[in-house]
């Protein structure tokens, strides 16, 4: 898994690429951290590049969804396509993130 | 079509978890379009839920049955039958109760306790049998559709593994709650069985780091099967 964070203004667009699971999600953790404690109003998720996810990594976004929302901001999704648009519509994330599909 | 099954061996540990699923996935691919499959085509809808669903077994195992100091083996036997995949998983580490496993409230937004959902909902059948060794079977059906009414229903096929008298348990299914103490979201017991030592298949294999080595290092039997 590697991820790009890039910041214009208020926004925040976070590329993450590969595998975002039970091994990589923790690396991932100080990166969630940094974006709730900078109270990013608006944080977008690229995982156009993003080719698996397991219950782990999906419980690390939800997890960023709740803080930054939390903090009056807002989570968006783009790019979400195969193994990790199934899981997210089995678990009803489309709820959540509509503009991920 | 055709019929096969490829099995290995590996330890029950999180840095095995990549090179583990490509190598289901890798098997799904070879198994079900033939050794000419490219291998650059996008993943259909059945290998993305048959390897979300051994992904989050496999998790269960590493993070929950086994302790990550000292993590057993796990055996991974992948058959395809003309109309079935059928991934079979056998460890040595803690026993599971899936009676006690509550399932999310999706409404909720949970960030934990979806890895049981996510198996029964992906896979036609979910089957456990404590040990030691304890057996999962996850089957799943090549016509199947995927639909929100299977989802939403308890499992009802079958409950018990072949070749083995002992009661098995179908995830999902009413039981008791947690016994020896034990863990409510994830159903595993506090008490560990002790690994047993077993070798690894071939021998050898020290890098579980994902290289394409790795999976050539446990070498994975590979037969024709005939149907069942």
């Amino acid at each position: 898994m590697t991820h790009t964070r890039t910041d214009e203004g208020e926004e925040t667009t976070l590329r993450i690429e590969g595998t975002l699971d039970a091994v990589t999600a923790p690396e991932l953790r100080s990166v969630v951290d940094d974006l709730v404690s900078e109270q990013r109003r608006g944080v977008t998720l690229d995982l156009s590049s993003l080719r698996l996810i397991d219950s782990s990594g999906v419980g690390l976004i939800v997890a960023l969804f709740k803080r930054v929302k939390a903090n009056g901001g807002q989570v968006r999704i783009v790019g979400l396509r195969d193994q990790p648009r199934a899981i997210f519509r089995l678990l009803r994330l489309d709820r959540v993130f509509p503009g991920g599909y | 079509v055709v019929d096969g099954v490829v099995e290995l061996r590996v330890p029950g540990d999180l840095s095995w978890r990549n090179p583990v699923l490509r190598f289901v996935t890798e098997a799904c691919r070879l198994i079900s379009r033939g050794a000419d499959a490219d291998p650059e085509a996008q993943a259909t809808a059945f290998e993305a839920e048959a390897v979300s669903a051994f992904g989050e077994a496999f998790n269960n195992v590493a993070i929950h049955g086994y302790d990550a100091a000292s993590p057993g083996l796990v055996t991974i036997r992948i058959e395809w039958l003309h109309d079935r995949l059928v991934i079979a998983m056998t460890d040595d580490g803690r026993t599971f109760d899936p009676g006690s496993v509550v399932p999310p409230n999706l409404d909720d937004l949970p960030e934990s306790g979806m890895g049981i959902y996510i198996m029964k909902s992906f896979m036609d059948q979910v089957v456990y049998q404590p040990g030691p060794p304890n057996r999962l079977h996850l089957t799943k059906l090549r016509s199947s559709p995927q639909s929100d009414a299977r989802r939403s229903q308890p499992l009802t096929s079958s409950a018990e593994l072949p070749g083995d008298e002992r009661p098995a348990l179908e995830l999902g299914q009413a039981g008791g709650g947690v016994r020896n103490g034990g863990n409510a979201r994830s159903g595993f017991r506090r008490r560990a069985m002790q690994p047993q030592k077993q070798p690894l298949l071939g021998g050898g294999a020290t890098g579980p780091q994902g290289r394409a080595g790795d999976l050539e290092a446990v070498k994975p039997a590979v037969a024709r099967a005939g149907r069942k």
